[in-house]
């Protein structure tokens, strides 16, 4: 070790504290993955995903892991986990949609945010609306 | 010249209070950290001190080489290093405030922001690619003046360690007169928040009077309940991904431009957009004032950077 030069040898024990640290995260249990409880949570979720976004229809999740929700413009947002927050996407024409069993996979068509899986009670419906965007 | 990196040796002590806040965060707040955005902060903050070596001696030198034209010679001495801390600190609130404020900018600073939480982790959320803006420019008063570059970088190197220990939901208020003067936990949770009525405030560094002086000062608020980021949530833990996202955003939006917008979206605040299609925060904040229904002067007015709200 003492013929690495200082900078990596820094480095490297930079690196190992952050990998400790990130486990130590991990080891916690720090981050729980967030739930939607109800309709208002969905609707605050939603307003913090895009300021101002005026549900007048809302799906969530069976297990709270997302939602779909329709504004009076006809703006379809859809709300999924990101570590401990929710991240949301109003879908453009480019999103696609399909049901696996009873589970609605939904591609917004952005690479790095990726498909939700959401369980809705009425998926046939959300779909419809998904598939007429544009 | 001395060689004295005070960021250097503060490393331990960063890392021993992300450990203290960790345990905090056990006991009290287990939504404060996430492992993944942990992680995501804390190699973003490796990167920088790799970015900054490389660039880092690019910039001294031509530093150094301004340094021969100065205007006085500046001693060392105690009191030379107290004004340059204070004469830094004001070019690092200008710098701020340009990189929220133009897209160019934003796209290096936008990485310091780009992470939900607010912790002592995303205190060293850095960028990697501060060296692709003008940021040092901002510096140069200081160096023609008569500022050893060597002081300046020190002092710079406090100044960064004291906004470390403001990265934190643990602390609610400091002390009324240390509020009224300097940046703190409560002012910097404002700025890192995408609640409409904090977008773009509280660029302070070390101390906040020069968001008082300069119009962009925000308290904050005890019963409304902050979110953090920014307004379009990266939705991914990929590192590269959130490095260089804003500025593959803007090579994509000058190549679809027409040729009389292409450089608006360079240089005019993020957000904004030739067709109106985006939002900027001027726009967010004044649509959220019209829901509220008050009237309040945009910050925009008070900013003589990137003054307009509507698009071009």
């Amino acid at each position: 070790m003492q013929s690495l030069p200082p900078p990596l040898l820094q480095f490297l024990g930079s690196l190992v504290a952050i990998l400790a640290l990130a486990a130590l995260a991990w080891w916690l249990k720090l981050g729980p993955e967030p739930r939607l409880a109800d309709r208002e949570a969905a609707l605050r979720a939603a307003d913090e995903a895009v300021s101002g976004f005026d549900a007048v229809d809302c799906a969530i999740d069976r297990d709270g892991h997302g939602a779909l929700l329709r504004d009076r413009g006809g703006r379809i947002l859809l709300l999924r986990p990101h570590g401990s927050h929710f991240a949301g996407r109003i879908l453009t024409p480019a999103a696609s949609i399909r049901l696996a069993d009873d589970v609605l996979v939904i591609d917004t068509a952005e690479k790095r945010y990726g498909t939700a899986r959401l369980r809705l009670e009425n998926a046939s419906a959300w779909m419809q609306a998904i598939e007429s965007i544009g | 010249m001395p060689d004295f990196s005070p960021t250097e040796l503060a490393v331990p002590g960063f890392v021993a209070l992300v450990l203290i806040e960790m345990i905090w965060a056990w006991k009290k707040r287990p939504n404060a950290y996430e492992p993944k955005d942990t992680l995501t902060s804390l190699a973003f903050g490796l990167g920088s001190t790799v970015a900054g070596l490389i660039s880092g001696g690019a910039f001294l030198a031509l530093f150094l080489y301004l340094w021969q034209f100065r205007l006085f010679e500046v001693p060392w001495t105690w009191w030379a290093f107290a004004l340059c801390f204070v004469l830094d600190d004001l070019a690092y609130y200008w710098i701020h405030r340009f990189g929220h404020r133009v897209r160019w900018f934003w796209a290096s600073h936008v990485n310091h922001h780009s992470s939900q939480h607010y912790n002592l982790s995303t205190a060293l959320r850095q960028t990697w690619t501060g060296f692709l803006t003008l940021g040092f420019a901002f510096k140069l008063p200081l160096v023609l003046l008569g500022f050893h570059p060597g002081m300046i970088a020190i002092c710079a190197g406090f100044n960064l360690i004291y906004q470390f220990w403001i990265h934190t939901e643990a602390i609610r208020r400091m002390p009324r007169w240390f509020e009224a003067v300097m940046n703190t936990p409560s002012h910097h949770r404002v700025h890192h928040a995408t609640n409409p009525r904090y977008l773009d405030r509280n660029y302070a560094g070390v101390f906040i009077v020069w968001d008082k002086m300069f119009g962009s000062f925000e308290a904050e608020v005890d019963d409304e309940k902050i979110r953090y980021g920014i307004v379009k949530q990266l939705g991914s833990f990929n590192l590269l991904w959130a490095v260089f996202h804003e500025w593959i955003g803007i090579a994509q939006d000058m190549w679809r431009a027409p040729w009389g917008s292409k450089l608006g979206y360079l240089l005019r605040e993020p957000g904004w957009t030739h067709d109106g299609s985006r939002e900027t925060s001027d726009m967010i904040r004044a649509q959220w004032l019209e829901r509220q229904g008050k009237t309040q002067k945009p910050v925009a007015t008070e900013n003589p950077i990137a003054g307009g709200t509507e698009p071009a």
